[in-house]
C-alpha cells in the first residue's frame, strides 16, 4: 500500500551546505508526510486516499537582508531554482536583526511527549475501514433517519530544521483523527452537526467516546422548540467556547502585538478577565498535537502563561515578533507548511478548570441557551473582542434541563466583557480535548445578547 | 516538464493501470508572494509546486486515490490508488458519460507576470502600502498582499481525454487597520484577477485610498443595534449572499446520497418570487476574466452555464460525473480541485443573481427603518442556515441612507430568506475577490449580483 508511515529524509542538510557559501546565515526547514484517509459517505465507505508530500523552505540572510523561498519540487532542477529564488528574495528583502538560534538542549525527551506512535503510522485501509464502522454503526442504529459522513485519517510526518548557527533538530509525529458530520434533513429543516477528535495515537481515540457526545446532541435535537430571545445565560460546550476564546487568542499573538493592533498590547500585568480565568500555551503537554521539543525555528518549546487569575502575563512569540517587541522568543515559531514563512502560532491552549461539574452549571440555568457551534466563527471584525454569529447547533435550557433544539437566533457581544466578572458565571470541572490541541472547560456566561425573530 | 513528456508519462501510466477507470492530473505551479505588514516587508518570495493526483475505480470497490510530489513515482502511485480502490468495500460507482476532450488552453497574458522581476512586484506593493500608511494617523498597521501564480494542469483519463490548461491568477489585497484605544477597525479592498497579466494590477492606488478611508470611518461608526430589519445589500454582498444562501445547496454532493435532501431540493420547487433568477457559469460572461471560468473542470468535463433558479423555481443543480450519474442528470463541469493534493469536489464557479428592474432609489424609498449593507467580509453556510457579514453599512431611515453602522452580520434560513427577496436591482456587478472553502479546499470563485432587498433579516449586534 503506502509507505506505511515511513517518511524520508529530503535533504535539508545537503541544501544548507550549498547555501553556506552564498549567504551569511541560512536556515533550511524540510517537511515530509505520509497520510492515509478513508471516507464514508452516507454511512457507506466510498473512498480511500493516500497522500505523500514533501518540500523544503529556506530562510537566509546576506548583508543584513532577509530572504525566503519554498518548494515542493525536490528534484535536482527544483533545488537549483530554490537556491536562485533565495537569492532573489534576499535582493529585495528588508534589513533584519533576527539571528538564527544555535543548538539548544531539548527541554524534554521527545519520547515523553508521546507525539509519535508506530502502531498508528502502520494502519492500513482495512484498519481505517474497521474503525470507521465502529463509529458509523452505532450512530446509524440509533438514528436511522440521519445521514452520516465520516472521515478516518492517520498521518505520519517528519520535520527537520538545520541552520548555519549549528541547530539541527528533527521531529516525528503521528496524528489519528476522526471527523463525523451528521445531516438530518426534514423538508425545510436541515440539521448539521459535526464532531472531530484528534490525537497522536489511535489508541487514545476510543470510538465509543467519539460517538457518545454526538448521540447525546442528536437526542437533544429530536425536538425543535420555540425560543424567546433576550439577554440570557448561555452555556458553551468546550468546542462552542471557541467563539469566546478565538478573539482573545488573536490579541495574544505576538504578531498583533508587534503590529500595534492587539487591544492587549499595553496591558501586561493588568487584570483583563475574571480572576477564575487562567490560560496557558503549553508546548510540552504530553499526548497533545501541538507538543514538540522545539518549534519550527529551532527554539525550545515551553509553557507560557498568558492569563493568570484574570491578569495578562504575556504573548506567544516567534523570533521576529520577540525581537521587535523586546521579548524573549517563546518557542511558538510555526510554519503552516514549506510555502510560507514562519509566524507566531499557539501550540496547545489550556484553560484551567472550574469547580462545578458541567451538569451542575446546566442545572443552575432557569432559562437560557446551550451552544455547541455557531455559523461563521471568526468572521467580522473580531480583533477588538467583538463577535456576532448566528447559532448553528444550540439548544434551549428550561429549569436546568435541555428541552430541544433552537434555530434562527444569533449571539453577540465582546469577549472581554463576557469573560469578565460581570458576566462569567462559571467554568466546569471537566476540561475536554478539542481538536487535539485545546484543553477547554464548559463556560457559563450570564446576560448574553441573544437576538432573533421571537422578540428583539 | 514539457507537454509531450507529461502526456507520455500520463498515458503510459494509465495504459498499464489495469483499472476500470483511471484519471491522472499533473500540476506545475510557479508563483510569487509579496506581503507588507505595517512598514515591514513581511514576505517576498517565489514559489514552486509540483505534484500529481491519481484516481482509480477497480471492477469492484470504491474510489482509490493517491497524491504525491515525486513525479517519477507516477506508475507506482497508480498501482497504489488501484490497491486503495480494491481495499474499499463500496457499492459500484458509475460516472456520467462525457465525450473525451483533447484540448490545450494557454491564455495569452498582455504583460506576463512570470517575466516581471520580484523587485518590481515589491515596488508596486510598497506604493500601495505607503498610500495606506500615509492616509491617516489612525492607520496603525496594514496588510498589503500581491500574489500571482500560473497553475499548469495536465489531465488525462482512461477514456481518452487529454487536456492541458494554464490557469493564471493574481490576488491583490489592501487591508488597512485603524486603531483608537482598544478599538481596531479593518477595511479590505481586494481583487482576484483571473487570466490577466501584470498590467491588471498597475494603477490601483485607489484601492489603498479606499481601504484606509473606510477603516478610519469605521472607528466613528456605532455598532448596529441587533434586531430584525428589511435589508438592502449591494452587488458585492449580494453575490456572497447567493453563494452562501443558495449556491451550496445546489452542489449535488450534498443530495446525491441523501434522499431527504433530494426531496427538499426537488426540481420545480419554488424558492423565491418570480423576480428571482440564479445561475452558475464557468464560461465567458460579460465583464469576464472571472476566477471560476475555465475550459474544463478537474474531471475533464467542459464547463458551461447552468441555470439554477428560473423565476423563483428550482430548475438545475451542479454536478460531478459521479453525482450526475447517480441522479440521472447531465454533468455540468463543476468538479473542481484546489490542487493535486485534493480530489475534485462539486464546487460553484461564478454564481450570480440576474438583474431585475428596480432602481436603487425605488428599492429604499419605502423603508422606514432598515439597513443598507455593503461588501462582504466573510460568510458561511450550514446548508439550511447561513450567515454573512458586511464590511460596512448604513441605517436606512425614512427611505434615505442615514448614519454609518458597523458589525453588521446577517443571518438567515434558505427556505425563508430567498422567499423574502422582494426587489432585484436593475444594476449588476461582479465581485471577484472571493475564495470559497469546502472540506479543506479553497477555490477561487466569482460572485455577482445587482442590489437586492430582503425583508425580515436577523441582524446580530451588541
Amino acid at each position: 500500500m503506502t509507505g506505511a508511515g515511513v517518511v524520508k529524509d529530503i535533504g535539508a542538510a545537503a541544501l544548507l551546505e550549498r547555501l553556506r557559501d552564498r549567504t551569511d546565515e541560512a536556515e533550511v526547514f524540510g517537511a515530509s508526510s505520509d497520510a492515509l484517509e478513508v471516507r464514508f459517505t452516507a454511512g457507506q465507505v466510498k473512498t480511500a486516499l493516500a497522500r505523500e508530500s514533501s518540500g523544503l523552505a529556506v530562510r537566509a540572510k546576506k548583508g543584513g537582508r532577509l530572504g525566503f523561498a519554498g518548494s515542493r519540487d525536490t528534484s535536482v532542477e527544483g533545488l537549483d531554482r530554490l537556491v536562485l529564488h533565495t537569492e532573489h528574495s534576499i535582493d529585495v528583502g528588508d534589513a533584519t536583526e533576527v539571528r538564527f538560534p544555535g543548538q539548544a538542549p531539548a527541554p524534554v525527551d521527545d519520547e515523553a511527549l508521546g507525539g509519535h506512535d508506530e502502531a498508528t503510522a502502520a494502519l492500513g485501509v482495512a484498519d481505517l475501514v474497521a474503525y470507521g464502522r465502529q463509529v458509523v454503526d452505532p450512530l446509524r442504529a440509533r438514528f436511522p433517519g440521519v445521514v452520516f459522513d465520516v472521515v478516518i485519517r492517520r498521518a505520519a510526518g517528519r520535520t527537520e530544521l538545520v541552520n548555519s548557527a549549528g541547530a539541527r533538530v528533527a521531529h516525528r509525529r503521528t496524528v489519528f483523527s476522526v471527523g463525523v458530520e451528521a445531516n438530518r434533513t426534514q423538508d425545510q429543516d436541515v440539521l448539521m452537526d459535526y464532531t472531530s477528535v484528534a490525537a497522536p495515537a489511535r489508541a487514545a481515540v476510543d470510538p465509543a467516546e467519539v460517538v457518545a457526545p454526538l448521540l447525546q446532541r442528536l437526542a437533544w435535537a429530536e425536538r425543535t422548540v420555540a425560543f424567546q430571545p433576550g439577554r440570557l445565560p448561555v452555556l458553551f460546550t468546550p468546542p462552542g467556547s471557541l467563539v469566546l476564546w478565538g478573539p482573545l487568542l488573536e490579541a495574544l499573538s505576538g504578531k498583533t502585538v508587534m503590529l500595534g493592533t492587539s487591544p492587549l498590547r499595553e496591558k501586561v500585568g493588568q487584570r483583563v478577565l475574571d480572576p477564575r480565568v487562567h490560560l496557558t500555551d503549553d508546548g510540552l503537554l504530553p499526548g497533545a498535537l501541538g507538543s514538540a521539543p522545539f518549534d519550527d525555528e529551532g527554539v525550545p518549546r515551553r509553557r507560557t502563561p498568558l492569563v493568570e487569575a484574570g491578569v495578562l502575563r504575556g504573548f506567544v512569540h516567534d523570533l521576529e515578533t520577540a525581537q521587535a517587541t523586546g521579548q524573549a522568543p517563546t518557542g511558538n515559531g510555526e510554519r503552516g507548511g514549506v510555502m510560507g514563512r514562519p509566524g507566531p502560532g499557539f501550540s496547545n491552549i489550556v484553560a484551567r478548570e472550574g469547580e462545578a461539574p458541567w451538569a451542575d452549571l446546566l442545572k443552575g440555568v432557569r432559562r437560557g441557551l446551550l451552544v455547541q457551534s455557531v455559523i461563521g466563527m471568526g468572521q467580522g471584525n473580531t480583533l477588538p473582542g467583538t463577535f456576532s454569529n448566528p447559532i448553528d447547533v444550540a439548544y434551549a435550557i428550561e429549569d436546568g434541563q435541555v428541552t430541544g433544539r433552537v434555530k434562527d437566533v444569533s449571539i453577540a457581544g465582546n469577549v472581554y466583557d463576557l469573560l469578565g466578572p460581570a458576566h462569567l458565571g462559571g467554568l466546569s470541572r471537566e476540561v475536554e480535548s478539542v481538536y487535539g490541541a485545546y484543553r477547554l472547560p464548559w463556560l457559563l456566561v450570564n446576560d448574553v445578547n441573544v437576538v432573533g425573530k421571537g422578540g428583539a | 516538464m514539457d507537454e509531450q513528456e507529461a502526456r507520455h508519462r500520463i498515458e503510459e501510466a494509465i495504459r498499464r493501470s489495469g483499472a476500470r477507470f483511471c484519471e491522472v492530473r499533473i500540476e506545475e505551479t510557479v508563483g510569487t508572494r509579496v506581503v507588507y505588514r505595517g512598514k515591514r516587508l513581511d514576505t517576498a518570495q517565489e514559489l514552486l509546486d509540483r505534484g500529481g493526483f491519481v484516481r482509480c475505480l477497480a471492477e469492484e470497490g470504491g474510489w482509490g486515490t493517491a497524491t504525491f510530489n515525486d513525479l517519477d513515482q507516477l506508475p507506482r502511485k497508480v498501482q497504489e490508488a488501484l490497491a486503495c480502490a480494491r481495499a474499499v468495500p463500496a457499492a459500484r460507482i458509475d460516472l456520467a458519460e462525457v465525450a473525451p476532450a483533447v484540448s490545450v488552453t494557454r491564455p495569452p497574458l498582455a504583460e506576463d507576470f512570470r517575466q516581471v522581476s520580484l523587485a518590481e512586484k515589491v515596488g508596486l506593493l510598497r506604493e500601495l502600502n505607503d498610500v495606506m500608511l500615509a492616509a491617516d494617523a489612525a492607520i496603525r498597521s496594514t496588510r498589503a498582499i500581491y500574489q500571482d501564480r500560473v497553475q499548469t494542469v495536465y489531465y488525462g483519463n482512461s477514456q481518452g481525454a487529454w487536456i492541458v490548461e494554464e490557469r493564471p491568477l493574481i490576488d491583490l489585497y489592501c487591508v488597512a487597520e485603524a486603531v483608537r484605544g482598544d478599538d481596531v477597525q479593518t477595511a479590505t479592498e481586494a481583487r482576484t484577477l483571473a487570466s490577466r497579466g501584470f498590467e491588471a494590477v498597475r494603477g490601483r492606488t485607489e484601492m489603498a485610498r479606499v481601504a484606509a478611508a473606510r477603516a478610519r470611518e469605521l472607528l466613528d461608526a456605532e455598532p448596529v443595534k441587533g434586531g430584525v430589519y428589511p435589508v438592502v445589500i449591494n452587488p458585492s454582498l449580494a453575490g456572497v449572499f447567493v453563494h452562501e444562501a443558495f449556491g451550496h445547496l445546489s452542489e449535488s454532493d450534498f443530495v446525491y446520497e441523501n434522499e431527504e435532501a433530494q426531496k427538499a431540493m426537488r426540481m420545480g420547487r419554488r424558492f423565491g418570487r418570480p423576480l428571482l433568477n440564479i445561475a452558475d457559469s464557468g464560461v465567458e460572461v460579460p465583464g469576464g476574466d472571472l476566477p471560476g471560468t475555465h475550459g474544463f473542470d478537474d474531471e475533464g468535463v467542459p464547463m458551461k452555464r447552468t441555470q439554477l433558479v428560473k423565476e423563483g423555481v428550482l430548475v438545475g443543480r451542479l454536478h460531478s460525473r459521479e453525482t450526475a450519474a447517480k441522479l440521472g442528470e447531465e454533468p455540468t463541469g463543476n468538479a473542481r480541485a484546489q490542487d493535486y493534493n485534493h480530489p475534485p469536489l462539486v464546487r460553484m464557479r461564478n454564481t450570480f443573481i440576474e438583474p431585475g428592474d428596480t432602481s436603487f432609489e425605488a428599492m429604499i424609498s419605502d423603508v422606514k427603518l432598515g439597513v443598507y449593507a455593503l461588501k462582504s467580509r466573510g460568510g458561511q453556510t450550514c446548508l439550511g442556515n447561513f450567515s454573512f457579514s458586511s464590511a460596512y453599512a448604513y441605517m436606512i431611515r425614512d427611505g434615505k441612507v442615514a448614519e454609518p453602522v458597523r458589525d453588521v452580520i446577517l443571518a438567515g434560513n434558505l427556505f425563508e430568506t430567498l422567499e423574502n427577496v422582494t426587489a432585484v436591482g436593475d444594476d449588476f456587478s461582479w465581485d471577484n475577490s472571493g475564495r470559497c472553502g469546502k472540506e479543506g479546499q479553497s477555490m477561487p470563485v466569482g460572485m455577482g449580483s445587482p442590489h437586492v432587498r430582503i425583508e425580515n433579516v436577523v441582524v446580530g449586534g451588541r
